[in-house]
């Protein structure tokens, strides 16, 4: 016998479908805050993918609402449990030290999908030297895909999480944002679409590409109030969080680099953080 | 502003109205409104109020108010409203919930209605649901109108499907602690209604004195007769006795005492 693999809850739906479920599965999150995390970072280091663990995690610690991301992970086709480092690491950690937030990958079908007595669930299995799966630590996914013949395209990931945010806004009163990081084409469209809708956008800068681009596109931010811009640092990145409204109950902090002699001990330092938050209200 | 029985008297100012296909895919927007009350639970208020007096259907929104005093979760009903030949309200149990959300925050007040006639406008542009001059009910949150097609008509139950798998799913996916359904009054639409819940096992209340389909429920659970509804998580509440109400919904976790 083998370790049976995990794959969470999943979904199954059509480009244009609306799924109640999906969306109510949402509304269980402790708040009501929708976060969309888009971007890349392909064939980055292992350092400098710790790096942006690290810098997600610690901005986002006490984070409670609903994250929406990629919903896959990548994982060596020699070795299932050597983790390919990559942009959809990003948001299970957070769910991981943040266990009161909800977490749905969307997954665009981009070719057949199958069983594997080793990876159990396979998304893709091009002739790369990894294998493509849902992560396993999130609370569901949703595979997208046109119709049962014809695949999805990478726009569609994009394209649903803008739809299901769209109807907790609308219908429910929920906060929502976009963060961008690095990215190519694909994440340009989503910057471009949620900047337009007005909806807020938080582009983090010194990732690179298209999320530099647009940061430093001072044209594009007057045209868009609000598009805001951090840089990759996690003071900057979890004032701009706590200032956007994201991580509701806890205030802006100014001297986050200096706890612990410079190093940082962040969930001593969170809870302090919001204790005086609530001490002050 | 001068209120009439065709002002729109909830907190937003307007009722959303959705449509929906009684075989159709499972309205995601209108079921999201739901979530927007303060507490995970919900209602329906299923009957109706034939052979009731004036002063009968008065006193029935008093006892549902005095039960449901702090109340915080979905009051879900049929969607409609009736006016009397004087353009005067015509209560029903379909008045319940937003009488009931008018008196205590955090609840949202839903409905739904089966398209049993062709709609219309009708006078300054009123909404008409049938030939009987029933209307959209203007103190709900939002409201699901189910057809069957473009073309067709349904009967009088043809939303029940439609609101039990809506509430399954509030249950499954939402994280709705509870949901339940009372009976008052009504004649076979209800009682189909109060066997389906009964059947789901979720807290079924049938009101006693209410009339009809109601209370021959209860005859039949009192006489043991064969088809009587069984079970722990079917009560029977005298319409003289709303604390006695309000008790075992605070017992099966509908109303929160802090």
């Amino acid at each position: 016998m083998f370790d049976s693999p995990v794959v969470p809850k999943s979904f199954f739906m059509n480009v244009g479908e609306n799924s109640a479920n999906i969306a109510l599965s949402l509304t269980v999150a402790k708040e009501k805050v929708i976060v969309r995390i888009t971007g890349g970072c392909g064939y980055m280091s292992v350092e400098d993918a710790n790096g942006l663990y690290d810098l997600y995690s610690q901005a986002f610690s006490g984070f409670n609402g609903v994250m929406l991301f990629g919903g896959t992970r990548m994982v060596s086709r020699i070795d299932r449990n050597t983790v390919i480092p990559g942009i959809t690491e990003v948001v299970p950690r957070i769910k991981h030290e943040n266990p009161g937030c909800v977490v749905l990958g969307v997954v665009p079908r981009t070719e057949d999908v199958k069983l594997d007595t080793t990876y159990g669930f396979i998304i893709s299995d091009d002739n790369n030297p990894w294998i493509t799966i849902p992560h396993p630590d999130q609370d569901f996914f949703v595979i997208v895909q046109r119709s049962v013949d014809q695949s999805a395209d990478w726009n569609d990931e994009w394209q649903e999480c803008y739809n299901v945010t769209k109807r907790l806004r609308t219908y429910c009163d929920w906060t929502s944002l976009l963060i961008a990081y690095n990215g190519g084409g694909v994440t340009e469209k989503e910057i471009l679409t949620i900047a337009a809708a007005g909806w807020p956008v938080l582009l983090v800068n010194g990732g690179g590409r298209k999320t530099d681009e647009y940061a430093a596109n001072e044209e594009f931010l007057a045209a868009h109030p609000n598009v805001r811009v951090c840089e990759k640092n996690v003071r900057d990145f979890r004032n701009t969080l706590i200032e956007m409204g994201i991580l509701l109950g806890f205030r802006k902090s100014l001297n986050l680099q200096v706890v612990n002699g410079g190093k940082i001990n962040l969930r001593e330092y969170i809870n302090y953080e919001h204790n005086s938050t609530n001490s002050n209200k | 502003m001068n209120i009439t029985a065709q002002t729109v008297i909830n907190k937003s100012g307007k009722v959303d109205l959705f449509v929906s296909e009684s075989s159709g895919v499972l309205p995601a927007n209108y079921m999201l409104v739901a979530t927007k009350a303060k507490s995970k639970v919900a209602l329906r208020i299923a009957g109706g109020c034939k052979n009731m007096s004036e002063q009968d259907k008065l006193d029935m929104l008093d006892f549902f108010a005095t039960a449901l005093i702090g109340y915080s979760g979905v009051l879900f009903s049929g969607a409609t409203r009736q006016l009397t030949a004087d353009g005067l309200l015509d209560p029903m149990v379909t008045d319940v919930p937003g009488y009931v959300a008018q008196k205590n925050d955090g609840i949202i007040a839903l409905g739904t209605a089966p398209r049993t006639d062709a709609w219309s406008l009708q006078g300054e542009s009123a909404f008409i649901l049938d030939g009987y001059g029933t209307r959209p009910n203007p103190t709900m949150d939002a409201i699901l109108l189910v057809q069957d097609g473009p073309d067709a008509t349904l009967d009088w139950d043809g939303d029940v499907p439609v609101y039990l798998k809506i509430m399954e799913s509030w249950r499954s996916y939402a994280g709705f602690e509870h949901v339940g359904l009372i009976s008052w009054n009504g004649g076979a639409v209800t009682e189909a209604e109060f066997r389906a819940t009964a059947n789901r096992k979720w807290p079924t209340i049938l009101i006693q004195g209410s009339g009809r389909a109601t209370d021959d429920a209860i005859q039949a659970i009192v006489g043991e007769l064969p088809g009587a509804l069984q079970g722990d998580h079917v009560y029977v509440v005298d319409k003289s006795d709303p604390l006695a109400l309000r008790q075992l919904l605070i017992d099966n976790g509908f109303i929160l005492i802090i």
